[in-house]
């Protein structure tokens, strides 16, 4: 460029020059100097100091001819006349041009932003991982909602800071300090700016903590408001109101002291509070009127029809006024509910008649009414339970008394002929026995035991001496009647008892219970009718008719379920009565033998220990067979008279062995029966035998409809029971029989039940069988199985094939009769291998393929499993919510990814990357 | 044989009123239910039939643009607005409730190329063929007097806009790339490298400094705005149409390119794409991620467009109706709930961006049914019938015919590399190159 210029200069000058034919001498040196520069081998002139600028032409930086200007050459003007110049600055230029080098020649620009784009992209790469632990969180997460919620962070200014400080702050000199902050402009600008901010996340939690507290105490308040409410006790809200009341008066006096106007206006409010209590009627029938009303009721017509005015009006005030359009609301009203349709198996949901419906409400109405005439007939207010519970216990004692005085006649007899010793044993066993029997009948409670072994006492009394005998029968007799004469002054249906136990020359027993009832309605009563109809007549009478319904044991078993049901009261009630029984028992005992009441100790313990376990496995065992009988009313009833004995015997047995509890009734049955060789035994077979050889006369129905059935211990019964036992399970095959147990999978799911049900395991398994057992009581499910497996075994065989063709080889016509048919075109297959469940009846294996499956089943693992094993757990594990908690289910249901409708989703930003918790950390 | 129910009195298992919940005594034993398995796996079957019954993806057309529409524009506030550009350069505005065109209006003479809004709503930018740069005002929708708010003028063609999500920048593709500031009426800063003509441009909407453009001669150039502009580039085998970021993951993006594939590559390491998403028989023409960074919905010459997972090779979903034609621009609505599709022939389709989803409220029970039928889809996926059910699609007869000759070239060209292979001399075998690889060329720094 530089050399072109001149070049320009001298074609323009040589131009000019011949224009104007002079020659200036200037311009000639000058053509003269370039063309001197033209043979030289730098054209470029060397560059000269201009004006300083940014833009430096890359063409001045070429070497310099004849070496530049040196740093030495500068120095030596600091140099004052002769001497060295400064030393200071001289080792500074040597140490220069010892280190310093010239600076390299700079890239081309390629290079140069090459370099740059590595750096730069390298540094973008770093930039960009940071966002790494953010992706992975939201990739790896088992559901994520959108749009993410996060919140601002926020930074604190100057004035919070001070505030949080001046809270904390104690002393005069921080106090000082905080005034300081007050003036100070930052602060007062920041509190200007304040304003603008939203709350810091502190702060925000702090008043989110008040918040919930202050919620808290109002649920806690709400909580207390409810328990009370729910106190049913009159007596707590009567002192709470009366609590109430006192405060108010207190405060109404303070009042009164104070400010007089306020009070009077006070007072208002409270009556006016009262009034509208009282207009309200709650207390129409709470009230001290109404109640001296309802007492008087009864027998006062007037107070009646006050009462009944008095229900009018509150009726009047409460009922409900129609408005409006009462069409539609009659429509809907008239609309039927939507009773769910019948059902002929489900006895639940089978609709009820209207005359049942009718009879139900009628029968519940009376027993009300009846209900409450004897509230208001007893004064005492005796419980009607315990009613029952005397009369049964009543019964019962009768029962005992009359075979223990069967029995104790015969010992009677015996005693003359026999010796003392023999006596005392018998006396034992028949003790023994009789509580034995009574633990047996389940009268499950030991001041029951301890009375009628009280009886007991006062028969062996009797044979201890024999002119007492009369009067301490006559005492029981007393004691009895007195009993008889309180249930029959307590009880509700007017029935009178007379029961009279005599004995007459130690051989007549007679009870007499007459009862006049009137209710045969209530199947409930009728049972207890029965039981309260006995006659016996003495067994020197024997060929006149003696008749009884039912007997003792079964008798008394009816009795005790019901017992047990009111067991509480039956005890509250043995506890009142127990006193006296014990008193007169302790007199006797005095004159009782020590080893005797050892005994009787042991037995009562055997009693009480063991009734519980014994009474279940009784019902167990004839609970259902004996409604069955009783449906069947069948039997006579002289068979009876001697199981009862039977009974007696086996139990007197037991006792002998020290009453094993556990062991079953039968199995002691067939003792009595092979150990028939023992003495005991033998005098009870006899005494038995005396029963049996008076003649019983058919049954006789009390007059009540329902008690004709006649209900029966069939466990312990002989041969008739057990006959009839069989004739139920008749149709059963004994060896056809179903094994349900259930199979325990070997499964990879999750288990959900509980480690503790194995202790249940039995009783499950015995429901589970009943349940079956039920199930199929009508169907022949084995024989239905066994046609099903013999089909399934003739489809799996392989058939004949036949070959032959009709008519092939045969000759028709007139009279010609068809030869049986060869078998040489019938191909037989093979035998069929032998199948599987051929030994195993209760099963069929079915060993075909089911092509079907094929199609559904997995030929690989898929992806991210590695076994089989790990995959098939996985696929086991259900996830709907018929086999999963509901809460789990829906855990497991959760969709990956949770949008809301209508919300804008806005990319990922920066508030992701911040570490929340150290933010966190240092806010607080 | 007969068995005997065992019943139950109704009122242990009958609600008393109508908003009670159904008493429903359950036990949970395993040992009860031996066919829990079975009945669950029947119940996916059912789940997975009625997800194809209830498939019906198409919500509504948008008519009314006159010629081919080529760009969208989501509106990041609103979801009801979007805007539309077509080749005769007029932009409409669509409320999407109503399907209706609110607002349009003569952009450009000539194409508009593209077209963006404003971070905050309130502008939209269009570039068109007749090299400006038009800001328009969103406010005024039902403004008769339709003048822009500015016009720049660029010096080159432009092709592409896109918008910075922070700062007031905008950057414009072309000749070269372009950033511009809003205040100013002359780009800040002119990146180039090479000298083709870029296609397309786009900001990260997450690390929001970077910057993306493809070119046609088939290259990708990653930029940093805040440095040195351009960082990386790197050569694909063939031409890359579109590009777009994962809106949930920074370094994530995808392109949509020639070879009837869409690549997914992580800025750090683009020698090898993260996925290969393929299914296309044609040029993928446009690609647009869902707001939740999960999937993207690509369209294609073949008329259709495609759903895929990002970590999925094969779509999850293919829509198609007989009268779209090349498919030229695609959005999906920031709700994630639907999918646009802007095609040759004059209309824009709103799509549901899951075909079997239930529009609208969800009763709670519903919403269990429908969480509980998805779980079981979803764990029985591997199960061959249930895999048939969800893979069948009926697809137009020209794309399956495509498909099946694709397959075709695919297993010809696998089975001429096995032979080349097998009959090289040993130790000279081609290097084994894998999928995610082929297609990157070269990476220039």
């Amino acid at each position: 460029m530089v050399k072109g210029n001149f070049v320009d200069q001298e074609f323009e000058k040589e131009f000019s020059l011949d224009d104007d034919q002079v020659i200036r001498e200037e311009d000639h040196g000058k053509l003269l100097q370039s063309i001197e520069m033209m043979d030289s081998q730098l054209r470029i002139k060397p560059p000269t100091r201009t004006e300083p600028s940014f833009n430096v032409s890359e063409f001045d930086l070429a070497p310099i001819k004849g070496g530049g200007v040196h740093l030495k050459e500068l120095a030596h003007a600091l140099e004052v006349k002769g001497k060295a110049f400064d030393s200071e600055v001289a080792t500074k230029i040597r140490t220069l041009t010892k280190t310093s080098a010239t600076l390299q020649k700079p890239l081309e620009k390629n290079q140069q932003k090459k370099i740059k784009r590595v750096v730069a992209y390298n540094n973008l790469t770093q930039q960009v991982s940071r966002w790494d632990a953010a992706v992975q969180t939201n990739r790896a997460a088992r559901t994520i909602a959108f749009p993410m919620n996060i919140e601002p962070v926020t930074v604190k200014n100057a004035s919070e800071v001070a505030e949080l400080w001046q809270s904390q702050s104690q002393n005069d000199f921080e106090a000082g300090l905080n005034a300081l902050h007050g003036m100070s402009k930052v602060y007062q600008e920041d509190t200007k700016v304040e304003q603008k901010f939203r709350m810091t996340l502190a702060e925000l939690r702090l008043k989110r903590r008040e918040i919930a507290k202050l919620r808290a105490q109002q649920s806690f308040e709400a909580a207390k408001a409810r328990r009370q409410n729910k106190i049913k006790s009159k007596s707590y809200h009567r002192m709470l109101r009366r609590e109430k009341m006192q405060k108010q008066l207190k405060e109404f006096e303070a009042l009164q002291k104070t400010d007089p106007e306020a009070a009077l206006k006070r007072l208002e409010e409270l009556e006016r509070v009262r009034a509208e209590e009282r207009m309200t009627l709650r207390h129409k029938n709470t009230g001290h009127w109404a109640r001296s009303r309802l007492i008087r009721a009864k027998y006062d017509p007037q107070t009646r029809q006050q009462l009944a005015e008095q229900l009018a009006v509150s009726r009047d005030l409460t009922k409900k006024l129609k408005v409006g359009d009462s069409s539609e609301d009659e429509e809907t009203t008239k609309e039927p509910m939507k009773a769910i349709p019948g059902d002929e198996d489900n006895p639940w949901i089978t609709v009820k008649s209207s005359s049942e419906i009718d009879d139900f409400l009628s029968g519940y109405r009376k027993y009300w009414d009846e209900r409450n005439k004897n509230a208001e007939t007893k004064e005492n207010a005796v419980d009607e339970e315990s009613d029952k519970y005397k009369r049964v216990k009543k019964k019962e004692e009768d029962a005992i008394d009359h075979s223990n005085e069967n029995e104790r006649m015969d010992q009677l007899s015996k005693a003359q002929v026999g010796d003392d010793v023999d006596e005392c044993e018998e006396t034992i066993c028949h003790e023994s026995l009789q509580a034995e029997e009574e633990s047996e009948i389940e009268s499950n409670d030991e001041g029951h035991s301890i009375n009628n072994t009280l009886t007991v006492s006062k028969h062996e009394n009797e044979f201890r001496s024999s002119e007492k005998i009369d009067t301490t029968d006559k005492e029981y007799e007393n004691g009895k009647y007195k009993d008889n004469k309180e249930v029959s002054s307590t009880d509700t249906d007017d029935n009178v008892y007379t029961s009279t136990v005599q004995i007459k020359n130690g051989s007549v027993v007679k009870t007499k219970l007459d009862r006049k009832s009137k209710r045969k309605k209530i199947p409930k009563y009728e049972v207890k009718a029965t039981c309260q109809s006995w006659i016996i007549t003495p067994i020197s009478n024997s060929e006149k008719c003696v008749s009884t319904e039912k007997q003792g044991a079964e008798i008394l078993e009816a009795e005790t379920s019901k017992i047990r049901t009111s067991d509480e009261r039956v005890k509250a009630f043995l506890a009142s009565v127990l006193p006296e029984t014990l008193e007169n028992e302790e007199k006797k005992k005095k004159k009782r033998k020590s080893t005797l009441d050892k005994m009787f100790d042991e037995v009562e313990n055997n009693i009480s220990t063991n009734f519980e376990d014994r009474f279940k496995k009784l019902k167990s065992h004839f609970g259902s067979e004996v409604k069955i009988d009783q449906r069947m009313r069948m039997m006579g009833s002289g068979g009876r008279e001697e199981e009862e004995n039977d009974l007696g015997a086996s139990l007197a047995v037991k006792s002998m062995k020290e009453a094993r509890p556990q062991e079953d009734v039968e199995l002691l049955e067939g003792a009595v029966e092979t150990s028939g060789a023992t003495t005991d035994i033998e005098k009870l077979k006899k005494t038995a035998s005396g029963i049996n050889s008076a003649t019983f006369s058919g049954i006789s129905n009390g007059g009540s409809g329902g008690s004709k059935g006649s209900g029966r211990v069939s466990g312990n019964s002989n041969a008739p029971a057990g006959a009839n036992s069989k004739s139920a399970e008749k149709n059963i095959n004994p060896e056809k029989f179903i094994a349900a147990k259930p199979k325990v999978l070997l499964t990879a799911a999750p288990e959900l039940t509980n480690a503790g049900e194995e202790a249940l395991d039995d009783e499950m398994e015995e429901d589970q069988q009943k349940i079956i057992t039920e199930a199929f009581a009508d169907d022949n499910v084995v024989d239905d199985f066994e046609k099903e497996k013999e089909a399934d075994i003739k489809k799996s065989q392989p058939g004949e094939i036949d070959l032959s063709l009709p008519g092939w080889g045969e000759w028709g016509g007139a009279g010609i009769v068809a030869k049986k048919k060869k078998s040489r075109f019938v191909i037989k297959p093979p035998p069929a291998p032998p199948r599987k469940d051929a030994d195993k009846l209760n099963v069929i294996i079915n060993e075909e393929k089911a092509e079907g499956i094929r199609e559904h089943q997995i030929w690989e693992i898929p992806a991210p499993f590695r076994s089989v094993k790990d995959f098939e757990a996985s696929i086991r594990a259900p996830v709907g919510r018929t086999w999963v908690p509901e809460t789990a289910h829906k855990r497991l249901i959760a969709p990956t990814v949770v949008t809301k409708s209508g919300v804008i989703i806005k990319p990922m930003s920066e508030e992701f990357l911040v570490n929340k918790k150290a933010l966190l950390d240092f806010t607080e | 044989m007969r068995v005997k129910v065992l019943c139950r009195n109704p009122d242990e298992y009958l609600r008393e009123t109508k908003r009670d919940i159904f008493k429903v005594p359950r036990n949970y034993s395993p040992e009860l239910h031996p066919l829990e398995g079975p009945r669950e796996y029947t119940r996916a079957l059912n789940a997975i039939k009625l997800e194809r019954v209830f498939a019906k993806p198409f919500v509504g057309n948008l008519d009314g643009h006159r010629e081919g529409v080529t760009c969208f524009g989501k509106h990041p506030e609103r979801l009801s607005l979007v805007s539309s550009g077509s080749y005769d350069g007029e932009v409409c505005f669509w409320d999407l409730p109503s399907q209706t065109c609110v607002r349009r209006f003569q952009a450009h003479s000539g194409f508009v190329r593209g077209l963006t809004f404003v971070p905050d709503g309130n502008g939209l930018l269009s570039v068109g063929d007749d090299k400006t740069v038009k800001t328009w005002n969103t406010d005024s929708l039902f403004d008769s007097n339709e003048e822009p708010i500015e016009t720049r003028i660029s010096k080159t063609v432009l092709t592409g806009i896109t918008h910075h999500q922070k700062k007031d920048i905008f950057a414009t593709c072309g000749e070269a790339c372009l950033l511009w500031e809003e205040t100013r009426n002359s780009p800040i800063q002119v990146y180039e490298w090479g000298v083709d003509t870029l296609l397309d441009v786009t900001f990260n909407a997450v690390e929001t400094d970077l910057l993306l453009s493809c070119a046609s001669d088939r290259s990708i150039i990653i930029y940093d705005v805040r440095d040195c502009g351009p960082v990386k580039k790197f050569v694909m085998s063939l031409r890359t149409n579109k590009l777009c970021w994962n809106p949930m993951e920074a370094t994530v993006f995808t392109c949509a390119n020639e070879d009837y594939n869409l690549y997914t590559f992580d800025v750090r390491n683009l020698r090898s794409a993260v996925q290969v998403h393929k299914n296309h028989v044609s040029a993928v023409t446009c690609v647009d991620y869902a707001p939740t960074g999960r999937e993207f919905v690509s369209g294609s010459f073949d008329k259709s467009i495609r759903i895929f997972e990002i970590d999925k090779a094969n779509s999850r979903d293919i829509y198609h109706t007989k009268r779209m034609q090349h498919v030229t621009s695609v959005a999906w609505s920031l709700d994630n709930k639907y999918v646009l599709s802007g095609s040759d022939e004059m209309n824009v389709r709103v799509w549901k961006a899951r075909a079997s989803e239930k529009l609208g409220a969800l009763r709670p029970r519903e919403k269990n049914a429908l969480n509980y039928s998805a779980a079981l889809r979803e764990k029985y996926a591997s199960h061959p019938q249930i895999k048939r059910i969800a893979r069948h699609r009926q697809v137009p007869k020209h794309i399956q015919h495509a498909k099946k000759e694709l397959s075709v070239i695919r297993t010809k060209l696998v089975r001429k590399e096995i032979n080349r292979r097998k009959h090289a001399k040993p130790g000279a075998e081609e290097p084994y190159v894998p999928e995610r690889k082929k297609s990157v060329i070269d990476v220039q720094q």
